[in-house]
């Protein structure tokens, strides 16, 4: 029951994009902030919405 | 004694699926309750999982969890990145899922709950989970590339061309049916209208939310997000009852249709982070609640299908679309059984974030396989409405009569007794002012969804509320996919206009983007207006041109992957692929064959538009009626040319595909692989 509930907050995290920007803040040694948050949003939607979404 | 135990068990299931679909098949008279659908599906997909994916990763693939995947040797933290398998089995999930497996077999029930019902089941296990799994694993093993580059490498150059604009045709006619699909279910509601109208300014809310009160709260801000929108199914209600407010969002579907446009165009021009990406998580949360909310609610109340299983409509006069069962059953089902777009998600992120070549079988096939789950329970919530009821909400008045007395006098004499008593009760139930003529799947799908959730607490009373839940969810991810594609579309539009003249491909040029914009946004609005006027309801014409060039994109993608099989096995294995490719090419071929050539109006564009020019030189038409029937007629054979277009790309690229399989075959022609070179994993799953 815990590691579902591990896996579905898991997909909720990364659907939600906070668990990339996580990452994204661990890899660059960055801290939590509006600038961290905009350039990493700028860059993932960037990507995100180049692709087509399915029908 | 477990190994014994186990095969007992698979044998009960595999026995257990066939008698279910052969009851589901032999039935005539009973009433057949849900559940056997639900678990007919349940123990086919399991069966197909657990041998013929098993055997296609083992023997075909030679899937190898030694081998390092692109996520573990090109990791950047940004798109390449391994990931826990069932958090990307979600991902991947929710990527794929789109409103055409809601919508088509909702409509396919035209034919009866079989049809529909059996293609869904085989087609998902034999067709669609075999091309999302083969092309994850191609696009895997050639560092995560996507379906066009896989195709100029592995066929030739214009098969990326043709993939490309393929993708470009497809999304244009996708973007107008899914829209008119939302325009035909919201055209004098003012509840519903007043609904998707707030989800606008809520996505603005989130927005700022996330990127000055409280950035990267994007859980937090999307229950935020979620309430607001519940609110605002409960504010449509009040508004509708309201004689100041209810006029201002009663829309005609004319006003409907430019009112989208317009949405279009901005949530392609605007910053991304202001509307389209707070709309896109709401959108993904919403949709995965409601389907599972769905599936809970159909194995709770376990409802009984009232639609037969087969209609008489399956000799081609049915009145929501034209054509016979073969092929327009299976053009129509369309997504829930073979979808050609998920191939561009199985080459798109997903192969960039597997962390092993294992998970390919579930993230590829297995997602598919519960995408097909997704279908059958559109289908059950349909086939739950009383056929008459059904009938009535998704019949164009220029086929059952523009009055409810006619329509249902006509819909009654089709053997489907219903009365214009009965529909007004229900119109009432849910808050609507009526429910004739709602066509496009969208209205009949949240009217079956309302009635299975109706059934738990609240009963009736919360009838209206759910009915406009439903209506709020599929409108809510249409929308998304139509802000979205639209931008896909102007980058698209972009990338090919720069090599003409530079600055049109810049993305940051805003001359160029609104340009690019107003094209894409005219392209898909040309044809949503076109089946805003259209008498005969607009989806008896754009849902199959939608259909065919999805299953045509699906032909793209299995000739890539027959391709590859052939290089990597010779003939051994290419059934597998081939199987599927030339069942979609025969049901494609001819129904748009159909659709451009047949002698009858309601099925050939081309014998549609001599009929309206006999009409026309006839005369005793109002010039307005004369400029319409002209439009008309312009529309009819321009549909003609995009159904001929579609025909002679995929040809192109199939006679390329076959003339190198025999090439090989024969041993002419030695044809490298371009699979990226093994590299051993060093990744333990505490890497993930």
């Amino acid at each position: 029951m815990k590691r579902l509930l591990r896996v579905i907050f898991g997909l909720l995290k990364e659907l939600s994009d906070e668990s990339a920007y996580r990452r994204h803040l661990a890899a660059h040694n960055l801290r939590d902030s509006r600038e961290a948050w905009r350039d990493f949003s700028n860059a993932r939607f960037q990507k995100k919405f180049s692709n087509p979404k399915c029908c | 004694m477990r190994k014994m135990a186990g095969r007992a068990l698979w044998a009960l299931i595999s026995i257990a699926a066939a008698f279910l679909l052969a009851g589901i098949a032999l039935n005539r008279g009973e009433p057949v309750n849900s559940m056997w659908l639900v678990l007919a599906a349940a123990c086919t997909y399991l069966v197909g999982y657990r041998f013929y994916a098993r055997f296609i990763a083992a023997k075909v693939m030679a899937l190898n969890d030694t081998r390092a995947t692109p996520a573990e040797r090109l990791r950047n933290g940004h798109d390449f990145e391994p990931t826990h398998k069932w958090i990307l089995f979600g991902h991947h999930f929710a990527a794929i899922a789109g409103p055409g497996p809601l919508v088509g077999p909702t409509l396919a029930a035209q034919f009866g709950y079989l049809p529909g019902t059996l293609w869904i089941i085989l087609g998902a296990a034999l067709g669609g989970a075999v091309q999302d799994f083969t092309i994850l694993f191609c696009s895997m093993r050639r560092d995560g590339k996507s379906l066009g580059q896989m195709a100029r490498e592995e066929i030739g150059k214009a098969g990326g061309l043709i993939a490309l604009l393929t993708v470009l045709l497809i999304m244009i006619i996708l973007l107008a049916v899914v829209a008119l699909v939302v325009v035909n279910a919201l055209k004098g509601s003012p509840w519903g209208t007043f609904t998707i109208a707030a989800t606008m300014p809520i996505a603005v809310f989130m927005g700022l939310y996330l990127r000055y009160w409280r950035p990267g709260r994007v859980l937090e801000i999307s229950l935020i997000g979620f309430v607001l929108v519940v609110a605002g199914v409960f504010g449509g209600q009040w508004v509708s009852h309201s004689p100041a407010l209810a006029p201002l969002f009663t829309m005609s579907g004319m006003a409907l249709a430019i009112a989208i446009i317009i949405y279009g165009f901005c949530a392609s021009a605007l910053p991304v982070w202001l509307l389209l990406a707070p709309r896109d998580y709401l959108s993904t949360f919403v949709k995965l609640g409601v389907v599972m909310l769905l599936a809970v609610g159909i194995v709770l109340v376990r409802p009984e299908l009232a639609l037969p299983p087969l209609t008489r409509f399956v000799d081609g006069t049915g009145p929501i679309f034209a054509g016979k069962i073969f092929p327009f059953c299976f053009i129509t089902i369309a997504c829930g059984a073979v979808s050609g777009f998920h191939s561009l998600i199985s080459s798109g992120t997903t192969p960039k974030m597997i962390s092993r070549e294992g998970h390919a079988m579930p993230i590829g096939y297995g997602s598919m396989l519960l995408e097909g789950f997704v279908a059958i329970m559109a289908m059950i919530a349909a086939c739950v409405l009383q056929p008459g009821v059904f009938f009535a909400v998704n019949s164009p008045g220029g086929i059952v009569g523009a009055t409810p007395e006619a329509a249902v006098a006509t819909i009654t004499s089709w053997g489907f007794p219903v009365t214009a008593a009965e529909m007004a009760s229900l119109a009432q139930d849910v808050g609507e002012q009526t429910l004739f003529q709602r066509t496009g799947g969208a209205p009949s799908l949240a009217l079956g969804m309302a009635h299975i959730f109706a059934s738990g607490p609240g009963g009736r009373a919360v009838l209206g509320f759910w009915y406009h839940f439903a209506i709020m969810f599929e409108a809510l991810f249409i929308l998304t996919v139509v802000d979205a594609g639209t931008r896909v579309g102007r980058f698209m539009l972009q990338d090919l206009l720069g090599h003409v003249w530079k600055p049109l491909g810049r993305v940051s040029w805003m001359p160029g983007v609104l340009l690019t914009s107003a094209a894409v946004v005219g392209a898909w609005g040309y044809f949503l207006i076109q089946g805003v006027r259209d008498p005969l309801g607009g989806i008896n014409t754009l849902w199959p041109l939608f259909g065919i060039s999805n299953q045509l994109l699906a032909a793209v993608a299995l000739s890539v992957a027959t391709t590859v099989l052939v290089k990597m096995h010779g003939a051994r294995y290419m059934w597998i692929t081939c199987v599927p490719l030339a069942w979609l090419v025969v049901v494609t071929f001819t129904a748009s064959w159909q659709k451009i050539f047949s002698p009858l109006p309601r099925v050939g564009f081309l014998a549609q538009a001599a009929q309206l020019q006999s009409a026309l030189a006839a005369g005793g038409m109002s010039p307005a009626q004369a400029a319409e029937t002209r439009a008309l007629i312009f529309n009819a054979q321009l549909d003609a040319v995009v159904c001929g277009v579609f025909l002679v790309l995929v040809a192109a690229i199939l006679l390329s595909s076959i003339s190198l399989w025999a090439g090989i075959l024969s041993g002419r022609r030695v044809e490298k692989l371009h699979e990226a070179p093994f590299v051993a994993s060093r990744m333990g799953e505490e890497g993930i």
